[in-house]
This record gives structure tokens, C-alpha cells and sequence, in this order.
């Protein structure tokens, strides 16, 4: 079968067989998706997570309301799911983690190990998160960077995932907000009998597109500046990717919830919110839609996606707009868990969610503003769940509001859980992502104990 | 294109061999039994021997308890000892007197852009085999270097005068003829100023620098470059810094595009469009009256103005007033870029974007003044002031108006960003009270309006988390109120809607006597109100100046100015009381201006800016001629709607002005030091770049709206006056070079001129078609594609 991919096999195997519904089409085992591969999402929470948005406290809410007062805390209440020593999930998580209770790890005072005197600055901050190490607006080196310039396949979608700032990389990695409108012959070229309007149409279109990848294709004759340079390059990926991914959404990959990710929850009943949902939840089914691509091919690859949700700079309207966000982020990430175990991929896909910094221990009347530590989550088939690092009681958060600087303290650094996870889960060494003296210097926190093989 | 003559001659006539280091070293070894170093003895002085005593200490062989000027005797006499026998050594090897002369054989050199070209060295028969040549001192545009003793120049971008200097010397003995200097000098002098120098470029600058100036600072729009900033063989740089400067400087079709409005549409080309008639009183009267005057620029300008206000009014009577966000305001940021002075337009989104609003925060998307008043704000001092831009022409209106003072049928007085409604909602600051602090606005006021989280020059940190808790307390005391008010803009003046507006309530204020900027020389402290705590940044924290006039300069010409320049610059604005008017002026007078750093690409346009200029360039008009279709659809419902698909457009790009989706705004090139401008170029940016250019380029040409046809294009090419078959391919492409200010390569031209020549054929494969001018509907495709082609070419999308 050289030179012919699978899905083409297939596809043209089914035309033969006629009437068999390609979505209904029993995949033969022999496509069973191979043992190396595994992927890892990473989720960016922009704006700065608040711990207590994504895990409020079970217990002691008097001193959380003299905190924050009603406008910036989850109250305590039999609904909540506990998580255990006293934490519980804000509801819209609920239906995620009551599927996954042992297959997600709740990591405490997550923060980043170099952002030494911590920044809260979103600007500051997110970069520290971007490149993982590397604050310097100059330097552009990435932790993603540098695993796609080790074999890793990375794709961005959307969102501050596409600042992979990859300037070692041969062609910048596959960063693409929308599967869905990536045609480029989708081009409006006008047909009309009138001759002032007509533009050719369709035909016009495609020989334009032919133009433009020609144009790309050579080695102009003349002085190439650097920055030309780097455009001609991110060209050449915008060609390569309009066509490997109108191969991605062939109907052939179509996963068994494609549909569902179009269809908005209940929970989420702001329409300002539900357009959000429908853009995040389409990523995720775009990567469920890779993942099937994949094991129709039987490749084995190990794959790393970026991906983010703003909007948790929450300095008012907390409680409002925060719990969309969490409704939009469990309810998503629940419908892909289950399109993965249906796939049957559900233990090869890790998935953790962080944050460039955390919000103050005390409200501001409306939200929180900036703080440092915030709580990361890691979720997937195989995760061995539990709470991870040292839980604050909330009898204590009064006094570490004043010693530090009204925020949560950083424990375990955003750089040592990933390690753990490329590491454990994903097979690579973590110092591909953060080279000497970078890995060096990132505090060890004890055995995570993360993944359950 | 850089041209060149260079002459170099030197002549070493006499070997003045001198005991060097090396020989030094092995006699002074010799004697002392180490290797130390030695100075040549003729410029060995008595206080460096002395200075040698401890250096030297551990080698002498003497002991501890030899008295110490008799360590200093031992060593200088061990030290004379040496001297004397390298001198000796000296006069034995010394050489006879050469005569050797070397000289260029090319001495008129001519060079492209980054071409390397060897730079022949003769020399006399005399001259010893042993001679090599090295370069003594850089070149600064271009480089110069030795290789396998052949010396050569490689050329840097523009075209430049250069210098460097080079050294003929002899191996063995060692000796070196003095440095002769090597001038390549440019006779087109295009781009010699220096990089990094605010000092003033020469007056008369040649035509590819002009259009350089018109390139970084006027949207491309070479309309500009009109006859009377001509001088003989060049241009009158003064003359054009000050148009661009000027406010009321519109767009050549701004005039016709007016007139659509005042008089209901216009006759042209003979064709009347369907609805032609003056504006009913309802609408018109809320435009332009039918003897609105529009001769003048002025008079144009203010139209324009009156038009862009109405336009956040309302107009609509089944609505009252127009809904602003989203789109609608892209738009109208698209529009003035589009036709009113492309720096000040330029400027204005720059500030636009520095400030980062989203309008939507604020609640009243009913009324359009908030939108109205934050844009005036911000384009009318644009290139204006600053420090009024953030503070009002009277700073103590941010503390004058309260909810005493309002008048549900006056506007509230003139104020500045800082306690602008928009800004204050954007950032809550509204809801930060003394005893409910929100840190919003008073971090970002520091981090993205005033200083940056670290100063430019010296890295250090402009402010701390102490600061920004004082600023807080500092910038307390605003509110939100809902009034009701006459002042609706809506056709029925009598009737009353409810607005929300920003006032100062003292009662809300925190009177705690904070301190900021502790320990440092402009630390201030005690109850502080936000007018004297933004007044005392201005007039006392150096970081200000800096961050402000280092921006602009790294967005405007490159992205990594100098520690110096920075410095040069900010002491500039600082002198002028933050002056931006003066600060462009400056740089775009400066010496950095027209250095090979400017003249090399390093930007990714941002959309905004790359729709623009192709509406300026082919003069694309924002709306069309037949606006009215019906009696009750204003020329907004029947185009504003269609149009507005740009404004999506950019929304798409992820450039949304006024509706920014974060506090970064945009990531503009320049923005940080180095920065590019998209963070990353992803493939998504891209395509998405290059559909939009097709559907605005090609919805000109084809929207029922749209008195725009491609072929209009004919028109402004001067080959096409004497006949239209004079329109060749060729032509064409020459003139689109032109517009966009791109060079091709043979090969991209043979790509290009092969589309205009060729179609599809059933297999989707290019066969040879011809090409006839006045076949318009050929035409119509051809040129429809071929502007989509440049405007998508790299070179067209980056600065």
C-alpha cells in the first residue's frame, strides 16, 4: 500500500462495498492504535486561575466569607463534590471528576519555578508560563519549542497556544485556532454574467491558490530579509496544513460524540459564554478527530497539544462569569474523556490544566485580583488520582494573606509536573524540555506518584 | 544598489622593528626563569616597573628576608638586563627599508543589497612574499573580511556609504604598516544615516527614501509624495515630516465619497445611480446639510468627523440608535484609517492598542458616547500630548465631575484616559473603593499605560506589589451611576433614556497615607489622588519617558534600539513635556530613520494596517455609490452591514481595536524589544491574513454597493492614458510593484506573469490563455487575483 494513506484504503475499499455508513464503519483491529503512542494536552487557564473558583473549600465558609464575601467564593454546600481534606470541585467539574475520581490528580499551589520574585504582571507571568524557564521577552525558546525540535509532533490551537516561539524549529509547528474554517479555496472570488463583477469564481480562486504555493514553493532570486525569511516559512506550514487537515476532518475520522460537541449545555446559558463553549469544545473534538486519524493510520507518535480558555482575570463578575468558565471547561473536557474511552485511546491522552499565576486570598468586593500559587489538574485514563502537596486550612489563609503578599504560595512548580508527565506518561525525558541548567533548578517535590502503569 | 570607488595606498618604507612581547618574553624568561609579560621597552615607563613589584614577586629569586629596595634594585636591574639585550637583539635583526606599495585595482565597485565582491590588492614587485593583508576595522553597513588572503566586502542592506580599514603586515619579523582606510562611498547616498543617532538626517532625501518615510510612517499611501515636496533630485524631508504631521491631511477620495452622503450618491462615468436624490431632513439633517462644504481639506476633515459621530449616535428608527460594539467600531477605526491622515491614523491605533480597551465593558451599548468620547480622546491627541491624553487638557475635570454635578442634558466635561468612562470600566476601576480595593486599573495604569514592569535602560523594575497596592488606594474613589438623561442622540429629542456615567465620589476615595516608589528619588507618599499620583509619575519617574518613546520608536522604524537611543529619545520627549508631535518629528527627521536598521524589514504589518493600505493604494472606496434603496433604509443599513464584513475580518486576524479580547491588546511588532509581531507566524494567522485579503479585495469589486470596479485601476497607470492596449502584463505588474513598494525576483515575476496569461483548464491546470486589456470581464479576474497575489506576498506583509 505505498503511497496510498489508510483512509484513502479505506475510503476506496467502502466505495466498493457501496450502502455501509463510513460513521458506522467498524474499525478492523489490525488499525488498533499503536502501543507508542500518547499525547498530552495542555490546557492554559488565562488570566490567572483562582484556587477557589476550580476547588472551593468544603468546610470553615464563614472564614472564606469574611474573606471574600459572596461575590468571590463557591459556598459550602452538599452539592459540592469533595475531593477530600476539606476541598470539593466547583460543580461545573463535577460531572468530569465524578467519572474520573481516580483518574485526575489535583496538584496544590502550582507556580513557576523561575518566575523567582513572582511577577503579576499577566504579560510577565505567561510568559514564564509559554517558555518555561525563560522570561526574557527577547528569548524565544519554548519548552514545546524544544520537544518539536526533538520528533515531538506539537500542535496549538488557538489562543496564546500559538506563541510556541519555535525559532530553532526547521517550520513552525501545526498552530491552528479552527480546524473547521482552515480552507484556504474557501475564497470569494465572484461569478456573475455582469463583466464588471465577474472575478472568475471558484476556478479563479484555485488558480490564485496554485499562484500563492508556487510563489512559496521557490527560492526567489533576490535578498531575503530574517523576518521575510520566517514568514515564508510559516507559509509553507499554512500549506501543508490546509492539506492535512482537510484529511483530519474527513468523515471517515468522524468520532462516536462529534456531533455533541456542537450542542451547548444547559449549564451554560449565557449566549456570550455558549460561543465560547462551541469554539473550545470544537478543539478538543478536532484533537479526538487527530487521535482517530492516527489509529486508522496505526501510527505511533507522541503528540503534544496547547490549548486555552481565557478570561479568569476575574477582578469582578467572579462568581458570574467564573462559573461559565468552569462549566465551559468541565463540560468540554467530560464529552472528550468519553470520546477517548469510546476510541479507545482514553489512557494514552493526558490532559493538565494550568495557569500563568494564581488570584489574591482576599476578594476585592466584585473578584480577586493578582496573586502567585493557583491549583493545577491533571485528568486522563492514566492518571492515579488524588490531591497532590500541601492543602492549606482555611484557618490559616488570614495570616498567609499578610506574610504573603495576600496570595498563595508556590509548592510545586509548573515545570516539575510536566516533567513528570513527559517523563512518566509520555516517555521523554524531561530535560528534551528544559535542558541543563534549566532542569537542574527545578525544586523536586517527592514522588507524584502520577500515573497508575 | 550600492556604487562605490575606493583608493588605498600605503607604503611601509622602513621596518621599525621593535623589541615586541614575544621576544620579551624569552629573554626576560631566560634571565628570570618565568615567562611573565613584558611591555615593549619603548613604552615601558618607570611607574610600570614599580607597578610589576608584587606581580613579579614570586619569580624573583630572592628571599623573604631581602629588604624590599632591594627587591626593587634586583627587579629593576633584572628588568634592564632584558630590555637591554632584547634592544641589542633589536638593532641585530632589524630589516633593510622596504618599498613596498600596495593599491585596489578595483576601485569603482559596484553592489546589490547583501552581494559580496572581492576587493583586488596589488602590490609593488618589491614588496616581500611574506606580506599579508587584515581588517583592521570593521565595516559599519556592510562587512569586510579576509579570505584565503583575498580581501572582500560584502554589501548590508540599502545602499550606503562604508568604510573599513585595513593593515598590510609582514610575518616574520612582525611588522605592521599603519591602518589605510578603504571608502566605499554610494552615489545615490540612499540611506547613510547612522543607526542609533537622533541627530538630524540631511534635508534633501532621494526618492526610494521618501517612499521609505511613506512606507514606515503613512500607510503606505504614496499619494502623499506630491510635487511640491520635490526638490531637484530628491524631496524636501522637512516638507513631508510636516505633512504627515499635519492633523487635517484626508485621503484623495475622501472628497467623492462625502459627496455620496451629502447629495444621496454621485454621477459617474456618466451613470446615475439608481437612487440619486438629497437625504430626507430625518437623516440628512443628522449628516450633512445639502451646502456642507467640502472643498477644503478642513472642510473634509470635519465632515468626516461629523459623519464618524453620528455614526455612534444612532440613526436607526426602529432602533434609535446604533449598537456599537463589535464590528461597528472595527469599522469605524477602518474608516479613518482609511481616509483621514494615515500617521495620525497610524498613531491612533498605535495608542488604540497601548491602552487596550474593550468597549463592550461598559454597559451603556446604547448610547454612543462612551465610544465617541474615547476615540476623541485618543485621535485628537495622537500626535498631540501625552500627558493630556491621559489627563485632560484640565486634569482636575477627572476630579470635578460628581454625581452632584451632572446634568441629564450636557455632556460631561473634556477628560482624559484616566478617568474616561471607558478605561475606568475596562478595568473596574469603578468598583475600587477604600474599603473594596481593586487592583485592576491601578497595576495596569503602571504596567501598560505609564512605565512597563521594567525600565528599558536598566532593567529594574518600575514599580512593586507595594506600589501597586498604594497605587490602588491612590486611584479610589470612582463610581458608576445610572441617570436619566434628554441627551440621547436619538431623532426624538424629547425623549429620555437611561445612561450610566463615571464620577468622582470622594466618599468612596482611600485617604490612607500610602507610600510608593519607596527608597527611590521619586518616591511619594500621603493621601494622594489619581490625578497627583498620575501627575507625579510624569513629572518625576524617569521609567515614563522611556517606556513611552521607546515603544513608539520600536513600532514605528525598528525593534531593538540602543540603550542610548532609548536614553537620546526619552530625554527628547521629556524635554518637550511628552510631546508626540515632537517625538516623530524627531525620529522621523533623525539619522536612525534613514540607517540600514530602519530600511531592513523587521515587522509583520499588522492587519489593520495592511487593509488599510490597500484600500489607500487602489483607492477602494468604504462605501458605495446608490446608498439609498429604499426610503427607509439608511445608507447604513444597505452598506454599513456588508461593509462591516472588513471589520469581521479583522476581528478574525485577532486584531479587534476597541474590542480587545485581553490587556495585550495586539502583539504589535515592537511592542516588546524584538518582537516581530505575532508572536509566532502560525499557519492559522496566515491563512487567515490571506482569506481575508481576498474577500475584502474581491468584495470591492463585485458588492452591488460598490462603484469600485478593478478596472478602474487603468486609470492611474500612465501608460494607459494614450491607449488601453498599452496595458501589457508587464506593465501591470510594474505598476503593482509600485504600489506595494515590492521588488520581484525573475522567477516570482515569470510565476506571476504566467497567471496573467494563463486559465484553468478542466483539470485545475494552468494552460495559456493570452491576455486583452479591454476584455473587462478577463480583466475583472485577472486583476481581482493579481491584487490578492501581492497583497498576500510576504514582502507586501512585512515593514
Amino acid at each position: 500500500m505505498k503511497n496510498i494513506s489508510r483512509r484513502k484504503f479505506i475510503a476506496n475499499s467502502l466505495a466498493g462495498l457501496g450502502a455501509i455508513s463510513l460513521t458506522n464503519f467498524n474499525i478492523p483491529s489490525s488499525f488498533a492504535i499503536s502501543e507508542g503512542s500518547k499525547s498530552l494536552i495542555v490546557v492554559q487557564l488565562l488570566g490567572g486561575l483562582d484556587p477557589l473558583l476550580a476547588f472551593p473549600y468544603t468546610k470553615d465558609d464563614n472564614i472564606i466569607n469574611s474573606l471574600r464575601g459572596n461575590a468571590a467564593r463557591i459556598p459550602v454546600s452538599s452539592n459540592l463534590l469533595q475531593i477530600g481534606n476539606g476541598l470539593g470541585v466547583h460543580p461545573g467539574l463535577k460531572d468530569l471528576f465524578s467519572t474520573y475520581s481516580d483518574s485526575t490528580k489535583v496538584m496544590m499551589q502550582t507556580g513557576n519555578a523561575f518566575n523567582l520574585s513572582p511577577n503579576r504582571s499577566h504579560e510577565i507571568a505567561t510568559r514564564y508560563m509559554l517558555t518555561g524557564g525563560y522570561g526574557n521577552f527577547s528569548d524565544r525558546y519554548a519548552w514545546t519549542g524544544r520537544l518539536y525540535d526533538n520528533g515531538i509532533n506539537l500542535q496549538g490551537l488557538g489562543g496564546d497556544s500559538m506563541a510556541f516561539n519555535c525559532l530553532t524549529c526547521a517550520n513552525p509547528p501545526l498552530t491552528v485556532a479552527n480546524y473547521e474554517s482552515f480552507d484556504i479555496s474557501d475564497s470569494s472570488f465572484s461569478t456573475s454574467n455582469n463583466k464588471d463583477f465577474d472575478q472568475g469564481g471558484l476556478k479563479n480562486a484555485k488558480h490564485v491558490g496554485q499562484v500563492l504555493r508556487k510563489l512559496n514553493s521557490i527560492t526567489p532570486d533576490r535578498k531575503i530579509s530574517p523576518v521575510e525569511a520566517e514568514y515564508r516559512k510559516a507559509q509553507k506550514t499554512m500549506f501543508q496544513a490546509a492539506d492535512s487537515i482537510s484529511e483530519i476532518l474527513s468523515p471517515v475520522y468522524r468520532t462516536s460524540k462529534y456531533e455533541e460537541y456542537a450542542v451547548v449545555p444547559a449549564s451554560i446559558t449565557d449566549t456570550h459564554f455558549a460561543g465560547i463553549f462551541k469554539s473550545f469544545a470544537q478543539k478538543f473534538r478536532n484533537i479526538a478527530q487527530k487521535l482517530n486519524q492516527l489509529k486508522f493510520a496505526g501510527k505511533s507518535e507522541k503528540t503534544v497539544f496547547v490549548l486555552s480558555l481565557g478570561g479568569f482575570d476575574l477582578h469582578d463578575n467572579w462568581r458570574t462569569s467564573g462559573d461559565m468558565l468552569m462549566n465551559i471547561l468541565g463540560a468540554s473536557m467530560k464529552l472528550f474523556r468519553d470520546d477517548l474511552r469510546i476510541l479507545g485511546v482514553d489512557e494514552d491522552v493526558m490532559t493538565i490544566c494550568t495557569s500563568e499565576f494564581g488570584r489574591s486570598i482576599t476578594g476585592n468586593g466584585k473578584g480577586t485580583d493578582h496573586g502567585i500559587g493557583y491549583t493545577s489538574f491533571v485528568s486522563g485514563g492514566n492518571v492515579r488520582g488524588g490531591v497532590y502537596g500541601n492543602i492549606i486550612n482555611p484557618a490559616e489563609l488570614e495570616n498567609l494573606a499578610k506574610k504573603n503578599d495576600n496570595a498563595w504560595p508556590r509548592e510545586i512548580s509548573q515545570e516539575r509536573i510536566l516533567i513528570e508527565i513527559l517523563e512518566k506518561h509520555m516517555g521523554i525525558s524531561g530535560s528534551i524540555a528544559f535542558p541543563s541548567p534549566l532542569f537542574e533548578k527545578i525544586p523536586v517535590y517527592g514522588d507524584f506518584s502520577l500515573t497508575r502503569k | 544598489m550600492i556604487e562605490g570607488a575606493a583608493v588605498f595606498s600605503a607604503t611601509s618604507s622602513k621596518a621599525d622593528y621593535l623589541c615586541l612581547e614575544q621576544e620579551s618574553k624569552v629573554i626576560a624568561g631566560k634571565l628570570m626563569n618565568k615567562g611573565k609579560k613584558f611591555l615593549p621597552y619603548r613604552e615601558m615607563k618607570s611607574k610600570q616597573i614599580l607597578k610589576l613589584k608584587l606581580k613579579l614577586k614570586a619569580e624573583v629569586l630572592i628571599t623573604k628576608k631581602t629588604k624590599f629596595k632591594n627587591k626593587i634594585k634586583f627587579i629593576k636591574s633584572t628588568i634592564n638586563t632584558a630590555l637591554t639585550a632584547c634592544a641589542a637583539e633589536s638593532e641585530r635583526r632589524k630589516l633593510p627599508e622596504i618599498e613596498c606599495k600596495i593599491s585596489l585595482i578595483n576601485s569603482d565597485i559596484s553592489l546589490t543589497e547583501n552581494e559580496v565582491r572581492e576587493i583586488e590588492i596589488a602590490s609593488t614587485a618589491n614588496c616581500s612574499s611574506e606580506l599579508n593583508f587584515s581588517v583592521n576595522s570593521p565595516a559599519q553597513h556592510g562587512s569586510a573580511y579576509m579570505d584565503a588572503g583575498k580581501l572582500f566586502y560584502k554589501a548590508g542592506y540599502g545602499n550606503f556609504a562604508d568604510s573599513f580599514t585595513i593593515m598590510a603586515c609582514h610575518e616574520s619579523p612582525h611588522v605592521c604598516s599603519s591602518p589605510a582606510t578603504i571608502n566605499i562611498t554610494s552615489f545615490g547616498s540612499d540611506f547613510v544615516g547612522r543607526v542609533d543617532k537622533l541627530e538630524k538626517y540631511r534635508n534633501k532625501i532621494s526618492y526610494k527614501e521618501a517612499r521609505h518615510l511613506i512606507n514606515k510612517l503613512a500607510l503606505n499611501d504614496f499619494s502623499i509624495l506630491s510635487d511640491d515636496l520635490k526638490l531637484e533630485d530628491g524631496y524636501n524631508l522637512e516638507a513631508i515630516v510636516n505633512k504627515l504631521l499635519d492633523p487635517y491631511l484626508v485621503s484623495a477620495d475622501l472628497k467623492e465619497q462625502l459627496q455620496i452622503f451629502r447629495d444621496g450618491g454621485i454621477i459617474k462615468d456618466g451613470v446615475t445611480p439608481s437612487i440619486m436624490r438629497p437625504l430626507p431632513d430625518a437623516w440628512g439633517r443628522r449628516f450633512f446639510q445639502a451646502s456642507t462644504p467640502l472643498e477644503s481639506a478642513l472642510d473634509q476633515y470635519k465632515a468626516f468627523e461629523s459623519f464618524q459621530h453620528e455614526f455612534f449616535k444612532g440613526y436607526n428608527p426602529n432602533i434609535d440608535v446604533l449598537h456599537y460594539g463589535g464590528n461597528y467600531t472595527s469599522h469605524a477605526v477602518l474608516a479613518s484609517s482609511k481616509y483621514l491622515s494615515p500617521t495620525w491614523e497610524l498613531l491612533t491605533n498605535i495608542w488604540y492598542g497601548h491602552f487596550g480597551t474593550a468597549l463592550h465593558d461598559f454597559n451603556g451599548d446604547y448610547d454612543g458616547y462612551y465610544v465617541r468620547n474615547y476615540m476623541d480622546i485618543i485621535s485628537k491627541n495622537a500626535l498631540g500630548n501625552f500627558k493630556t491624553m491621559m489627563l485632560g487638557v484640565n486634569p482636575k475635570n477627572c476630579l470635578s465631575q460628581t454625581v452632584e454635578s451632572i446634568s441629564p442634558d450636557t455632556n460631561p466635561p473634556d477628560r482624559g484616559v484616566l478617568c474616561d468612562a471607558a478605561s475606568q470600566a475596562w478595568l473596574s476601576n469603578h468598583e475600587n473603593t477604600y474599603y473594596s480595593k481593586n487592583q485592576n486599573f491601578a497595576r495596569e495604569l503602571m504596567e501598560l499605560y505609564l512605565l512597563g514592569p521594567n525600565d528599558l535602560v536598566t532593567g529594574n523594575p518600575n514599580y512593586s506589589e507595594q506600589d501597586v497596592v498604594a497605587a490602588t488606594g491612590y486611584m479610589s474613589g470612582y463610581k458608576k451611576i445610572t441617570y436619566q438623561s434628554t441627551r440621547n442622540y436619538s431623532l426624538d429629542p424629547q425623549r429620555v433614556i437611561t445612561r450610566e456615567e463615571i464620577v468622582w465620589d470622594p466618599a468612596r476615595h482611600d485617604f490612607t497615607e500610602y507610600t510608593a516608589f519607596k527608597g527611590m528619588p521619586f518616591e511619594i507618599s500621603g493621601s494622594v489622588d489619581p490625578v497627583k499620583f498620575v501627575e507625579h509619575i510624569f513629572d518625576n519617574h524617569p521609567g515614563l519617558p522611556r517606556f513611552i518613546a521607546g515603544k513608539l520608536f520600536r513600532m514605528l522604524i525598528y525593534t531593538n534600539p540602543s540603550d542610548e537611543m532609548l536614553a537620546a529619545l526619552a530625554a527628547r520627549f521629556k524635554q518637550s513635556d511628552f510631546s508626540i508631535a515632537d517625538l516623530i518629528y524627531s525620529i522621523a527627521t533623525s539619522e536612525a530613520m534613514f540607517s540600514e536598521a530602519a530600511y531592513q524589514p523587521t515587522c509583520i504589518k499588522s492587519p489593520l494596517v495592511t487593509i488599510s493600505e490597500t484600500l489607500r493604494n487602489f483607492e477602494i472606496p468604504l462605501y458605495g455609490n446608490n446608498v439609498h434603496q429604499s426610503p427607509t433604509a439608511h445608507i447604513f443599513n444597505s452598506t454599513l452591514s456588508s461593509n462591516s464584513r472588513m471589520a469581521t475580518a479583522l476581528s478574525k486576524l485577532g486584531e479587534r481595536p476597541l474590542m480587545y479580547d485581553t490587556v495585550f491588546s495586539y502583539k504589535y511588532c515592537g511592542r516588546n524589544p524584538n518582537q516581530i509581531g505575532e508572536d509566532w507566524l502560525s499557519a492559522q494567522y496566515l491563512l487567515q491574513r490571506t482569506k481575508t485579503l481576498i474577500d475584502h479585495i474581491t468584495y470591492a469589486g463585485w458588492s452591488n454597493n460598490s462603484y469600485f470596479h478593478f478596472t478602474d485601476i487603468f486609470e492611474k497607470i500612465p501608460e494607459a492614458a494614450e491607449s488601453i492596449y498599452n496595458i501589457t502584463p508587464s506593465v501591470i505588474i510594474k505598476y503593482y510593484n509600485k504600489v506595494y513598494n515590492i521588488e520581484l525576483s525573475e522567477s516570482e515575476y515569470d510565476i506571476i506573469y504566467k497567471y496573467l496569461t494563463s486559465k484553468l483548464d478542466d483539470s485545475d491546470v494552468a494552460a495559456p490563455y493570452g491576455w486583452n486589456p479591454s476584455d473587462k470581464q478577463l480583466m475583472n479576474e485577472k486583476l481581482a487575483g493579481l491584487t490578492t497575489i501581492y497583497a498576500s506576498m510576504s514582502q507586501t506583509n512585512i515593514n
